[in-house]
């Protein structure tokens, strides 16, 4: 084994009296040596991300703190060197990149001035060296056209684009430890999986060590050399990646592992006759800007739906799947009738919704419902549950007993206490919250449920039982689902049918079996391919 | 709503504040109480000094009490500058509602017609929308209400436009809600906490504008408030200092009251931007 670099020794971190729990991370032990990647793996909540930041002290002090232990880096304890100290060792020894490139980069400073800006505070180099290490440096994480990037500002790359300036930056001076904080959590699949590539082959080149945070197993299975697993504060299981993901110990590591969505298509269910819901040649696009008292041109224009076709059958879950762009949400407004499409037909039934005014859409509102994506945004923080849930029905002219007592019986399909009842949604987890918001969205007894991303949001155990639920309510009631997601995986696990969308149009359709094992278009190819963990056999575990 | 006030507690400036806008409060209700007397009755010897001939706070020039005069317009000062904020929160929140919610043309219109009476300067405006209407205290609280709606509409307007777009309103949509309702029962709850503290703010400045008009002269004639008595005075600054200073000490004791009574309630309302220091 390599030489130990970083040695974290019985760390605990304390957070502010009144938080839900006396210490973030409790008597946490970690090894990281030269060349080598450790992901720590958690849920929200468990502590991981204050791990790393103890690590670079960006703990958010004073209120949270180191109480206990040490971070040995070299021959010194970081956790308790002085500001000037520390100041040396981030960018030029140790470095980090953040989930979100676009709020860790300044946004009015050119990607060429935030790396010149390290070199300067780290070491003395000429102007003109420093330009050309830059360079050099834009060049080797794989930017295309350095010259014209680095005097780019933040807005005007992409967020995969973003991301590699980030990882320019962080090692810039070769530091022997990376932290990376979710680095690809806020990207697509296919920009994720070069990112990951990428990074493996900086960390071969320079020996640096990766301590990498994720929830996500199936960039652990891709990426980690040892696996860290915590749950609330405390780590739970260490071993290397192979023994964790195939012989894994602890009950948490199991039930983590057993709950991530496998890369295997469901089984083909036998297709109803009965469409419920067509769409023909629908578009829709925005414009944008340059318009004063609404007259003139708006002068740029995005054509975020063109001519898709669907057709959904009764009790089928029909999935659009695309990267972030793709007008898959779009298209589910559309559908719903959010936003009025400009061109082409919505069939519910043998109607066409999309001729239809307000009034006229009324009583075919009920027939087709929606579950959101962000279960915090989702619900009314003003309204009580049972009024959120009872108020479609009234709308639509149900007396208020029934409503009500309509809403106590779905608080019990969704598997919440009848108790929910009177609280507000702030009592709430993000998990029991999007069951409330399947329950609104059956309150109307709908054919039709559009789910939007519903649990991308979610921990992955949580996301299991809420695709569960779903899959439940789906064969009790007989709906149809219209499943908007990015995540291949999920796709694979929950629909009968799959779209696949890119740059608003769907470039390859089929039932979910063949199109996974048998992709015909391109873009599909390199959607699957870029799947994390998709080589990986996790184990099959049994909860 | 206990929750609300141990958040409030915290600020020791803003419950001080509270108490002085309450005693301040008692003193306008009980004025007729603690000085039977009509304020504008010449009871004594002209320009009496604080303390003597009677004076609590001395006379003015025609032999008034300044501190029955105090106390009688501590009722007018709230209560213009109440019913002005409270004219003028409605007025923004429909126009900014109206603007947020619908957009588009609806939206330039109404902020077109926002930024010209904000162009106009507010104080010279009020003093011609009086001069024109002839001083009363309804005329003040019109004047006062047209010149400060149009920060309540940009405030309101700003949060339509945030809350409109979120999840929550779009399922509205789907379970086929109408737009009136789902401006007042699902956005305009959740925009009420920043009205409230602009509005607290407000009458204050309300308040530092009926004064302003009394004092030129354009006040209520029948109506004794501080702005009066400090105009009645100034020509006698030097001579017969207390005539304005003790007036003007009970504008400047209200309205600083008022000002930390708003800000404790962003403290209150907004807890997370005060743990973000």
């Amino acid at each position: 084994m390599k030489q130990k670099i970083l040695s974290i020794d019985n760390l605990s971190i304390l957070l502010p009296a009144g938080a839900d729990r006396q210490y973030a991370v409790q008597h946490v032990d970690l090894e990281l040596h030269a060349g080598e990647t450790v992901c720590v793996v958690g849920e929200s909540g468990s502590g991981k991300s204050l791990t790393a930041r103890a690590v670079m002290g960006l703990l958010p002090a004073p209120h949270v703190r180191v109480a206990e232990g040490s971070i040995i880096f070299g021959a010194e304890d970081i956790s308790k060197v002085d500001y000037e100290r520390l100041r040396e060792l981030r960018g030029s020894e140790i470095s980090m990149i953040f989930q979100e490139p676009m709020t860790a980069l300044n946004p009015v400073m050119t990607i060429g001035n935030q790396i010149d800006e390290i070199f300067r505070y780290h070491v003395s180099m000429s102007a003109k060296e420093r330009v050309k290490k830059a360079l050099s440096l834009l060049f080797e994480v794989n930017l295309p056209d350095p010259e014209k990037i680095i005097d780019a500002y933040p807005h005007e790359l992409s967020g995969g684009q973003r991301q590699r300036s980030m990882i320019a930056m962080a090692l810039a001076l070769g530091p022997k430890i990376l932290i990376a904080d979710e680095p690809t959590t806020a990207l697509d699949v296919t920009t994720q999986a070069q990112i990951l590539q990428l990074i493996r082959d900086m960390q071969k080149r320079l020996d640096t060590g990766v301590l990498f945070i994720t929830h996500d197993f199936g960039v652990v299975a891709d990426i980690a050399d040892r696996v860290v697993v915590m749950q609330e504060g405390k780590i739970v299981e260490t071993g290397t990646a192979k023994q964790v993901l195939t012989k894994p110990k602890h009950s948490y590591t199991k039930s983590l592992i057993a709950a991530i969505p496998r890369l295997k298509p469901r089984k083909a269910r036998l297709r109803a006759s009965e469409v419920v819901l067509r769409a023909e040649g629908v578009y829709k696009s925005f414009g944008s800007g340059g318009s004063f008292f609404g007259f003139g041109k708006p002068s740029r224009e995005v054509k975020a739906v063109q001519n898709v076709q669907l057709e959904l059958r009764r009790g089928e879950t029909l999935g659009v799947v695309g990267e972030s762009g793709s007008g898959k949400s779009t298209l589910a407004r559309c559908v719903i009738r959010l936003i009025d499409c400009d061109q082409g037909k919505i069939e519910l039934g043998d109607v066409d919704i999309t001729k239809l005014n307000r009034n006229e859409l009324r009583p075919y509102r009920k027939r087709i419902q929606m579950i959101f994506q962000d279960p915090f945004a989702s619900l009314n923080p003003r309204i009580r549950v049972g009024d959120i849930i009872s108020q479609g029905p009234l709308l639509q002219g149900v007396e208020r007993h029934d409503a009500v007592n309509r809403a106590y019986k779905l608080l019990d399909t969704v598997g919440l206490d009848r108790r929910s009842f009177d609280r507000f949604p702030h009592e709430f987890s993000g998990g029991q919250r999007q069951r409330i918001g399947i329950a609104r969205a059956l309150s109307l007894k709908p054919d039709i449920l559009v789910a939007d991303e519903p649990v991308s949001a979610l921990d992955v155990s949580i996301q299991a039982q809420i695709l569960q639920l779903l899959d439940e309510i789906r064969t009790q009631m007989d709906l149809s689902m219209l499943f908007i997601t990015h995540d291949l995986r999920v796709a694979a696990q929950v629909c009968d049918y799959v779209a696949v969308m890119q740059h608003g149009k769907i470039v390859e359709m089929g039932p979910t079996a063949e199109l996974f094992v048998a992709p015909k278009d391109a873009y599909t190819k390199s959607l699957l391919a870029a799947v994390p963990g998709k080589d990986w056999h996790f184990s099959e575990i049994n909860k | 709503m206990s929750d609300f006030w141990s958040r409030y507690r915290r600020n020791y400036a803003a419950v001080f504040g509270l108490a002085v806008v309450v005693l301040i409060l008692i003193m306008a209700l009980t004025a007729s109480f603690l000085y039977p007397n009509d304020p504008f009755r010449l009871i004594g010897k002209p320009l009496s000094e604080p303390f003597t001939n009677g004076f609590l706070l001395g006379s003015d020039s025609l032999g008034r009490d300044v501190a029955s005069g105090i106390v009688h317009g501590a009722k007018t000062s709230l209560l213009i500058g109440f019913v002005a904020t409270i004219v003028s929160v409605f007025i923004g929140i429909f126009f900014g509602a109206f603007a947020g919610y619908f957009g588009g043309r609806v939206d330039d219109i109404l902020m077109r017609v926002t930024e010209i009476f904000q162009t106009i300067p507010s104080f010279i405006f009020a003093i011609l929308l009086v001069a024109i209407m002839k001083p009363s205290i309804v005329s003040i609280v019109i004047a006062i209400a047209v010149v400060s709606w149009p920060g309540v509409a940009r405030l309101v307007r700003g949060e339509f436009l945030a809350i409109k777009n979120r999840e929550f309103v779009q399922a509205c949509h789907t379970l086929g809600m109408g737009d009136f309702r789902i401006m007042l029962r699902e956005i305009l709850p959740n925009c009420l906490s920043p009205i409230i503290v602009v509005g607290s703010l407000m009458i204050a400045t309300a308040i530092l504008i009926e004064s302003g008009l009394a004092f030129l002269g354009l006040g209520d004639p029948n109506i004794m408030s501080w702005g009066f008595l400090i105009g009645a005075g100034r020509t006698m600054l030097r001579s017969a200092w207390w005539v304005c200073t003790f007036p003007g000490v009970a504008i400047l004791i209200t309205v600083l009251a008022i000002n930390l009574i708003g800000e404790g309630l962003n403290d209150a309302l907004n807890p997370r931007l005060k743990e973000r220091q």
